[in-house]
């Protein structure tokens, strides 16, 4: 269980005092215009980006001045599914998912079964061994979100998952991620796919240059 | 030991990606360790000969010629009281005739035109092993000069002194020297190593993101980084043993007639394994001051 209220800086503007709440297990959407500072809301919850005025709760805990060597230990237990993948382009596909594993030095035995565990949820078994630069965007997108559930997370962050895809493609990655989040995964995702957000009956934080327009609350 | 082996094959990763760059490297450090290496290798020789030179350092202490036994007895008293002194032999006049007689061979007969005994009696001392130094014969003669017994103190020649003098200034000047070398050195895979963060700049930012701590991150630029300078270190060095195989090994350095030359020496494989143990260390430091300056995440 845990809730989010903090205020941006000043001068950049990206966030400006929002306050919201999202509770454990819950799937939530952030839409809102280009710009409007859905990317920069997923940044700050797992801490690439950090609040300068404000208060941060995840887990229970208070995140806003955590240390830099506790923010590692804090983002192995969120996924994030970045807007442009962020994969590792000369490492394979096996690779760039075991490195969320490899990088809290888990044995190599767990490392090869979990990673071979997510690349079939995502149905990527049979690329594992290929390039993310030789790879279609849909196929680098489960990549990407095979990386994030490697280390299975409570919390899973996706940014704009279905942004550059066609319809087939969305479709795929809309049931994985109703999946994902019937496994009792807390679920934000970050899109203005208005159509899949109206089908899915979840609710929404719309947001507006940085402010918070509604949905920050849960029945709000 | 499965994290040390990722590491080490992410570090040669690192390498493979930037040959050349890494080539230079390990060259200049190979060069650098190849003048360290020499340096090392004509000072390991100075030493031993320093030591040899140091093992014939003896003080005579000639005896006045009316000196009576309790004076005589006073000055050995004197001398041992010190602590410095291994061996003491009174040598009579009688004695010193004979060894100058056998010396001077053939041409014995000249002395016999004397009469009588020019040699004066006198006292050999030989130095313990730590006050073997210049300063240590010194501080021993001064014990004794003055005494009734005594007529004069005569130690080392002078030429020693002085050797021992420019052999310091050499020591100081090969420290200073090989210094700066390592410090360039350092630079130099400070330098590739930043090269190779910069190569990086994006996957460190992803490995943060998807939770690797620092010392992750850092790691295979530490091994890197190490490994160029052991490697470097361990090829100038190999050159400087295949050098000495080929043009010192045979040499000998002559001592003076009596003594037994001494042939050069190789320092021992444990004191040449540190030293390119120290190529490492200069890569680790060259890859923290690397970090520390050009690494933000
Ligand atoms: N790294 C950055 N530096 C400065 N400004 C940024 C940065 N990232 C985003 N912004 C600004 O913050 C605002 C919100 O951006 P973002 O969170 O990416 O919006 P969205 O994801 O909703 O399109 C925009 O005005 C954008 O220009
Ligand atoms: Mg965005």
């Amino acid at each position: 269980m845990y809730h989010v209220h903090m205020s941006y800086g000043p001068d950049s503007r990206a966030l400006v005092d929002v306050t919201l709440r999202i509770a454990k297990a819950e799937w939530v959407f952030a839409t809102g215009p280009s710009g409007a500072g859905k990317t920069s809301l997923l940044r700050l919850i797992m801490l690439a980006e950090r609040c300068e005025v404000g208060q941060l709760l995840l887990f229970g805990q208070n995140v806003a001045r955590l240390g830099d060597r506790q923010i590692p230990l804090l983002r192995r237990r969120i996924g994030m599914v970045f807007q442009d993948f962020k994969l590792l382009p000369l490492r394979t596909v096996e690779e760039n998912v075991s490195v969320g594993l490899e990088v809290q030095g888990k044995p190599r035995r767990e490392i090869r079964r979990k990673t071979g565990e997510v690349l079939k949820l995502v149905g990527l078994e049979h690329k594992a061994r290929a390039y993310p630069p030789r790879l279609s965007g849909g196929e680098q997108q489960r990549v990407a979100i095979a990386r994030a559930l490697v280390n299975d997370p409570p919390i899973l962050l996706a940014d704009e998952p279905t942004g550059n895809l066609d319809a087939g493609l969305s479709a795929e990655i809309h049931g994985l991620l109703a999946d994902i989040h019937a496994r009792g995964t807390t679920l934000v995702v970050a899109t203005h796919d208005e159509d899949w957000v109206t089908s899915t009956q979840r609710r929404v934080i719309r947001l507006e240059r940085g402010r918070v327009v509604s949905g920050g609350m849960p029945d709000g | 030991m499965a994290r040390l082996v990722y590491f080490l094959v992410q570090a040669l990763k690192h390498v493979r990606r930037s040959p050349i760059v890494a080539a230079v490297t390990v060259a200049t450090v190979a060069v650098v360790f190849l003048l360290l290496g020499s340096a090392w290798v004509v000072a390991h020789n100075l030493g031993q000969l320093t030591e040899r030179l140091e093992t014939g350092l003896r003080l005579r202490v000639y005896l006045r010629d009316g000196a009576d036994a309790a004076q005589v007895a006073a000055a050995r008293e004197r001398l041992v009281a010190t602590g410095q002194v291994a061996e003491l032999r009174e040598l009579g006049a009688e004695e010193a005739l004979a060894r100058f007689r056998e010396r001077l061979g053939s041409e014995a007969a000249l002395l016999d035109v004397l009469g009588e005994n020019p040699l004066p009696a006198s006292l050999e001392v030989t130095l313990r092993p730590e006050g073997r130094s210049p300063a240590g014969v010194r501080a021993l003669a001064d014990a004794v000069r003055g005494l009734p017994a005594v007529e004069e103190v005569q130690f080392g020649e002078s030429w020693l002194d002085r050797f021992f003098e420019a052999l310091g200034v050499m020591r100081l000047l090969g420290w200073a020297l090989g210094g700066l070398l390592v410090f360039a050195t350092l630079l130099i895979v400070s330098n590739t190593i930043r090269l190779s963060v910069y190569a990086r700049q994006e996957e460190i930012h992803i490995l943060k993101l998807v939770g690797a701590t620092d010392r992750f991150v850092k790691a295979p630029f530490y091994l890197e980084g190490a490994l160029l300078g052991l490697v470097g270190a361990g090829l100038g060095l190999g050159l400087v043993a295949v050098l000495f195989q080929a043009f010192a090994a045979e040499l000998r350095l002559p001592l003076g007639p009596g003594a037994a030359p001494l042939a050069l020496a190789f320092p021992p494989l444990e004191a040449v394994l540190l030293f390119v143990a120290g190529g490492a260390l200069v890569g680790w430091l060259g890859t923290f001051t690397s970090l520390w300056r050009h690494l933000r995440i």
